[in-house]
């Protein structure tokens, strides 16, 4: 069966009240970004043994496993707008997925090159609106984001694509032996371009061209029910598309009202609330086999949370727990 | 499908009511007023009921336990149970549809709370730790046939006022439920024969049980045997949707996910004897931790969501 995982930031390793609080609410499984390893940053994202082993020591002690290592965008991002440091970058993510197998971490993130990289946007396109009881998520309007021409400079679609899939023949072949899977997210939102600048991973299509470009058992996706949805694809044709062979690593797992092509913009909304049937979504996955984590994703702010977001994060793995309790029991 | 959570009348307040709101709470609950007086009016009721249809929910019922005056047919027993006749008259005016209620001669027992997962402090009871020294409340002894006389006279009072005010009655088992007399006192609702005992003793469709499952399972019932046995005299009219792990004689009131009762297979069971809600997550252990208020409700408010999204379909 499924487990349930959760995001946590640097900042929970000094916070194990909270690392404590996941475990009693019966969380499986934590998602780090490498950034939490101390030395990653300085080393310009390149994680060391020892720093990794603090952070896996931490995690332990909380009775909490590590699923996925995250690197983050931005150590990718000389690669992705071509200049010059881009093998720096690829020997890192090499590093990091040799240390990822030696503390047997099922997962590694890779993230794709996003339009945000390149382009300041303007702030109308991110507003938080209040629903229900007054909780406050994400609106993501792309009425004037979409369809524009490319600012300059900006790199082309084929050569993010040239760029990522360089990124994707080196390090994949060393994950594969290190026993990492690698896991791309995909673009956030789902959509070709972002006031102009090019975006290449933002449907099923360009997933399924990255896993031709370098094939390998160990080359999958984090599948985020939630921008596969506002892309205006079929997330359940997608479940088994991705998970029929074997390409889902990782879920996120969250709910969204409006599709891009409909709305030009969506809402990020409580997980029971959204357009998904979310016992659809875990019984498509639990269908095709998956049994990794599902994790809720983002954190949305009710009005008498305090900062950590623990009735939020409660409220989320209640109902996470309860979808899979149910497959469980109906099984 | 409904789910249904409880505050206490102080508890009334924006703060609350957003917060259930936001994590998908239908009816309010309030528990514990202060006992009902003969001259009480209906208009404290009208205006929670206004404040929580303000913020989008449906008040749906008061908690309370009844005075040893009635339990116990102790003096000023009729002003009591006349409280209660005004009580339940000012619910009907105002539209509250529900008053959840016990009727014990002492109130509940546990022993030392324990400790489980991850360090959250769980409700707990051990017959053996609890019989080292049984607690004795002379005050309150009562021998089961004065009790069962009790309740049916309080019945008999209430049971034709709340049919007139269209409010159904809804008793809450004994909690621990052992059938022995606890603490002197005999315990009349400790088993299903007792709430079946209870239902003919003053037969009326207001005369309902509040299944509490937690209680239920405490008894050493198979809970969807005893869903099928309460749901097809049509006496459910409200559940708490709790876990347990244990016997009758040692058991903890665990998380909702991780107790020996399928929560799904009961959830389906309610659905099959057509039990429309609301559903209750009663009680839930507690956090060590600070600003963790509603952190144990919001996990099981969400459980039980989606389990009503499997399963009612």
């Amino acid at each position: 069966m499924m487990k349930i995982g959760t995001r946590i930031s640097p900042d929970w390793l000094n916070r194990p009240d909270d690392l404590a609080f996941l475990k009693q609410i019966g969380v499986d499984c934590v998602d780090i970004t490498l950034d939490i390893c101390p030395g990653y940053a300085e080393a310009g994202g390149r994680a060391n043994r020892e720093g990794l082993e603090q952070v896996v020591t931490a995690i332990d002690k909380a009775g909490l496993k590590i699923e996925r290592a995250n690197t983050a965008n931005s150590n990718c991002i000389k690669t992705f707008l071509g200049q010059p440091g881009s093998e720096a970058e690829i020997d890192n993510l090499i590093v990091n997925a040799e240390l990822c197998g030696e503390f047997d971490l099922p997962v590694m993130g890779i993230q794709c090159f996003q339009a945000g990289q390149f382009g300041h946007f303007p702030e109308s396109m991110h507003s938080f609106i209040e629903g229900r009881g007054g909780y406050s998520h994400l609106k993501v309007d792309l009425s004037e984001a979409l369809d524009q021409p490319p600012p300059e400079g900006a790199p082309t679609h084929d050569e993010i694509w040239e760029r990522t899939i360089k990124i994707f023949r080196n390090v994949v072949p060393v994950a594969e032996s290190a026993g990492v899977k690698v896991a791309m997210h995909g673009n956030d939102p789902p959509v070709p371009s972002l006031y102009g600048v090019p975006q290449v991973l933002y449907n099923f299509a360009a997933f399924d061209r990255l896993f031709s470009e370098v094939p390998s058992p160990n080359n999958g996706m984090t599948f985020c029910v939630g921008t596969r949805y506002e892309s205006g694809e079929d997330v359940f044709e997608g479940i088994r598309h991705f998970g029929g062979q074997g390409k889902i690593f990782h879920v996120h797992f969250r709910n969204v009202r409006g599709k891009i092509p409909e709305k030009k913009g969506y809402e990020e909304v409580i997980p029971d609330a959204g357009d998904m049937d979310m016992y659809r979504v875990a019984k498509a996955l639990h269908d095709v086999g998956y049994d990794a984590v599902i994790d809720y994703d983002h954190i949305m702010r009710l009005t008498t949370d305090g900062p950590e977001g623990r009735e939020y994060i409660a409220y989320c793995v209640g109902h996470m727990r309860g979808l899979l309790q149910a497959l469980e029991s109906n099984a | 499908m409904t789910i249904q959570d409880h505050l206490s009348l102080d508890g009334i307040n924006d703060d609350n009511l957003s917060i259930f709101k936001a994590i998908g709470v239908d009816y309010v609950a309030v528990m514990h007023p202060p006992p009902p007086k003969p001259g009480d009016s209906a208009d404290i009721w009208r205006d929670i009921r206004k404040k929580v249809e303000s913020h989008g929910m449906k008040f749906n019922n008061v908690g309370l336990r009844p005075a040893k005056e009635i339990t116990l047919d102790k003096p000023g027993r009729d002003e009591h149970i006349d409280g209660w006749c005004t009580l339940i008259r000012n619910m009907g005016e105002a539209g509250v549809p529900t008053l959840c209620y016990n009727f014990r001669g002492i109130g509940n027992f546990r022993t030392a709370r324990t400790i489980g997962r991850g360090g959250a402090s769980y409700s707990t009871f051990d017959y053996d730790e609890f019989m080292k020294e049984p607690p004795d409340y002379p005050d309150h002894h009562i021998s089961e046939e004065k009790l069962r006389a009790n309740l049916k006279h309080f019945l008999e009072h209430i049971v034709p006022v709340a049919e007139e005010a269209d409010v159904q009655l809804t008793m809450h088992p004994d909690d621990p439920p052992r059938p022995e007399p606890l603490g002197g006192a005999a315990r009349i609702l400790s088993t299903l024969d007792d709430f079946e005992h209870m239902f003919k003793a003053v037969p009326s469709h207001v005369n309902t049980m509040l299944f509490c499952q937690g209680c239920v399972r405490e008894m050493g019932e198979d809970v969807p045997t005893a869903i099928r046995r309460i749901g097809a005299q049509n006496k459910i009219a409200a559940v708490h949707f709790r876990n347990l792990r244990g016997t009758p004689d040692k058991f903890q009131e665990v998380f909702v996910d991780e107790g020996d009762v399928d929560m799904y297979q009961a959830m389906q069971t309610y659905r099959e004897v057509g039990f429309e809600g609301p559903f209750m997550m009663d009680h839930t252990p507690s956090f060590p931790q600070e600003n963790a208020q509603w952190a144990g409700r919001a996990f099981a408010v969400g459980y039980i969501r989606s389990m009503i999204q499997a399963v009612y379909r």
